[in-house]
């Protein structure tokens, strides 16, 4: 059933190995200064580079394809789970460098992301891809950027194999909690992903940090062992880290600084969670998010809205994928990462979802009035970046801007700041800014702040997502 | 040379170093300082133009003192800027380029003043283009082994791209093919590469029907019409059915850049 050899041609295994593939969200090609060797062809941008953009808006940088798409595992969100009734095909390997080689000349793509079906186990599959990225990079003397996906139970050793060749090794942590995982994707245990999660982070000479189970949750769960990570104590999903904590995503980067010229996974690791095929809310996926960055230095958490791909009864028959709700996680991870907040910050026992008229940032700072208004000329840059309109473009460029002469209102809008927001959270040395296009001053508590600082997400993202009763908890 | 007596200008070929020269002359002149202006603008009723005349030693001198004073990466806007080829940013450049070598790189910083900002938006505005064609340029391989793209860029990217193609495509011989400004960087393994004006494509037989860029059929590579084949193939499938989003597409890769594009169009 496999279409290899006579049966298939290279066109007809592309369309299936790449449409198998697009339900992965990354397609990052930064992160890699990887330089051109003596003879060999490409090498790495830091920045990463988009070549086109599909149909769906996304961006494409990476050639994107299964090695194939023939699972031994049937995990319900999946395409690929072995229950589903979809033509089935492989590459041979030389097919595949071929075809990297073919599209990088042309400068088509910034470099390949490879993953696979599980073809029999995982060490088996790995050991498959890990053919193709040696094929490239030794006997083609290929530089370009390449991200290999994990299987989950591979061994460590072939985890750190992987890591030599790739530029980024990926694992998917998939579904938010233990128990959707033991449901949806029952061939996955916890304890498979993060023993990968953890040999990524020590190739990466990153030594994983402890992860204690949340206070008040119960213990974790016997879980039976993985190849090769046995040793290790299985983490479970609800999880705090061990002190010290309180210290926001991008303040424990800062003491870490990225090493783009390294020989080994200069990208770091990223993993991907499906939103909406289990009933979590936004808070618990948002921590364990937090806690992935933190615990595992991951580079990225992707969020992807599920899409419904065929009857599972395990999964929801949702209508459309939720991609108002990832639209709103990703702007939190932004919040992690480049403004520096914490997790329990933007959300709360109290507060388990995000609001879907307002970007989070502007829903925190509507609870958090009493430190504003800020003053534009005095605010250091991390208050700066509080402030709904103000991104770490316009705040370094008000820092800058501000040494040279005081900052008048009228300045702000050059500099990169979007006024309809800011202006009902700053002053300019006591000048209070008037509010674009409107008579009306500024007031933030003031019944119109709100529809004016809703954004357009929820008209453009939500006629394709309902609401799904997920019944009680 | 005395500028006082009227709202003199000095004009310049619209080549760089030809810019540089203008600049040098307008960095000399006293107060109130002379506007650097392109030869081509119509002149103004109450002008008095001088046109400076390119002198490539007299520009490298020009930009090797600047270099010492404010450094590379100030320098690199400067000519981002220049390359941006935006209505005034070659004037505000100019202009500067004297504060530049008064206070050095601190001047580009200030971004309150409006000539700053000017500068500064327009060095964005070319280096975003010049990022953007690193990711679109399409090359496609000729039948004597080398390597054609054509491109239209809204900014005089060539000089901002050429070192990022030259390392990644090593091995390969290369024409990068402005076509909107008749000039090419033309690339040898194992050489620097070169920006040659007026380029042009040999063609075996003019089409008057193929649109830009086209190359005839006979002078490419045997496997280039069945690779881009593949490559549209690949297009189509990655994209998620459930998430069409044509608006967004659009968004990030405007219309106007689609005909140079290997997936977006036939042939």
């Amino acid at each position: 059933m496999l279409g290899k050899g006579p049966g298939m041609d290279a066109t007809g295994k592309l369309s299936i190995l790449a449409d198998a593939a697009k339900y992965d969200a990354s397609c990052s090609s930064s992160g890699s200064a990887r330089d051109n060797t003596p003879g060999g062809l490409g090498n790495g941008a830091v920045g990463g580079i988009c070549h086109s953009w599909a149909a769906d808006g996304r961006c494409v940088s990476l050639l994107k394809v299964l090695l194939s798409n023939a699972c031994v595992y049937d995990c319900a969100y999946c395409v690929n789970r072995r229950s589903n009734d979809v033509p089935r095909a492989g590459f041979e390997p030389e097919e595949l460098v071929r075809l990297v080689i073919d599209f990088y000349k042309r400068n088509y793509i910034e470099g390949v992301f490879l993953s696979s079906g599980v073809l029999g186990c995982p060490d088996h599959t790995m050991e498959r891809m890990i053919r193709v990225a040696k094929t490239l990079r030794v006997r083609e003397r290929w530089n370009g950027y390449l991200h290999l996906k994990a299987i989950p139970g591979s061994s460590a050793e072939l985890v750190e194999e992987a890591a030599r060749w790739a530029d980024r090794v990926s694992v998917n942590v998939e579904l938010p909690s233990q128990a959707s995982l033991a449901r949806v994707a029952p061939d996955k245990t916890p304890a498979a992903i993060f023993g990968v999660m953890r040999a990524l982070a020590r190739a990466s000479g990153f030594e994983p940090r402890k992860v204690l189970p949340a206070a008040g949750t119960p213990g974790r769960l016997a879980l039976p062992a993985p190849t090769e990570s046995a040793a290790e104590p299985a983490p479970i999903y609800a999880a705090r880290l061990e002190p010290p904590v309180g210290r926001s995503v991008m303040a424990a980067r800062k003491g870490r600084p990225r090493e783009p010229g390294s020989a080994i996974l200069p990208a770091g690791q990223t993993t991907q969670l499906v939103v909406g095929a289990s009933p979590e809310s936004d808070a618990t996926i948002l921590t364990l998010a937090e806690n992935l960055y933190l615990a595992y230095d991951v580079r990225r958490v992707y969020y992807s809205a599920f899409v419904p791909a065929g009857l599972d009864p395990r999964v929801p028959a949702l209508p459309g994928p939720p991609l108002l709700r990832e639209h709103r996680l990703y702007q939190a991870d932004w919040l992690f990462r480049f403004y520096g907040f914490r997790a329990d910050e933007i959300l709360g026992p109290d507060r388990p979802n995000l609001d879907a008229d307002l970007d989070p940032k502007c829903a925190w700072a509507l609870r958090h009035l009493d430190r504003f208004p800020i003053d534009v000329n005095h605010a250091d840059y991390l208050e700066l970046l509080r402030v709904p309109g103000i991104g770490p473009r316009s705040a370094s460029r008000i820092v800058k801007a501000r040494a040279g002469a005081r900052l008048m209102p009228e300045s702000l809008k050059a500099l990169g700041v979007v006024m309809k927001r800011a202006a009902f959270f700053i002053t300019c040395s006591g000048a209070v800014p008037s509010l674009p296009g409107s008579s009306r001053r500024p007031v933030p508590d003031a019944s119109y702040a709100r529809a004016a600082l809703t954004d357009g997400a929820r008209r453009a993202l939500a006629p394709l997502q309902m609401e799904f009763d997920w019944g009680e908890p | 040379m005395d500028y006082r007596a009227e709202p003199a200008t000095l004009a310049h070929d619209g080549s760089w170093p030809g810019f540089l020269c203008a600049c040098a002359e307008a960095l000399n002149a006293s107060e109130p300082v002379p506007r650097v202006v392109d030869a081509d603008a119509p002149v103004g009723l109450f002008e008095s133009r001088i046109a400076v005349a390119r002198d490539d030693g007299r520009a490298a001198a020009l930009w090797d003192r600047l270099t010492i004073k404010a450094g590379a990466p100030a320098m690199r806007i400067v000519l981002e800027a220049f390359l941006s080829e935006r209505p005034d940013a070659r004037a505000d450049t100019a202009s500067v380029l004297r504060r530049l070598r008064r206070e050095g790189a601190a001047a580009l910083r200030d971004l309150a003043d409006p000539i700053v900002l000017s500068v500064d938006k327009a060095a964005t505005r070319a280096r975003r283009e010049a990022e953007r064609t690193t990711g679109i340029a399409r090359f496609s391989e000729l039948a004597d082994g080398s390597w054609y793209a054509p491109l239209e860029p809204g900014c005089d990217v060539l000089p901002l791209v050429a070192d990022h193609f030259a390392a990644r495509f090593r091995p390969m011989r290369f024409a990068l093919h402005d076509l909107r400004r008749g000039r090419a960087v033309l690339h040898e393994p194992g050489r620097p590469w070169l920006l040659t004006d007026g380029f042009s494509l040999k063609r075996v037989e003019p089409d008057e029907d193929a649109g830009p860029g086209a190359i005839d059929s006979a002078m490419l590579a045997s496997d280039e019409l069945r690779i881009r084949d593949l490559w549209r193939r690949y297009f189509a499938a990655t994209a998620i059915e459930g998430r069409l989003n044509p608006g967004l597409q659009a968004a990030h890769i405007p219309k106007k850049y689609w005909k140079l594009l290997t997936e977006m169009r036939r042939g």
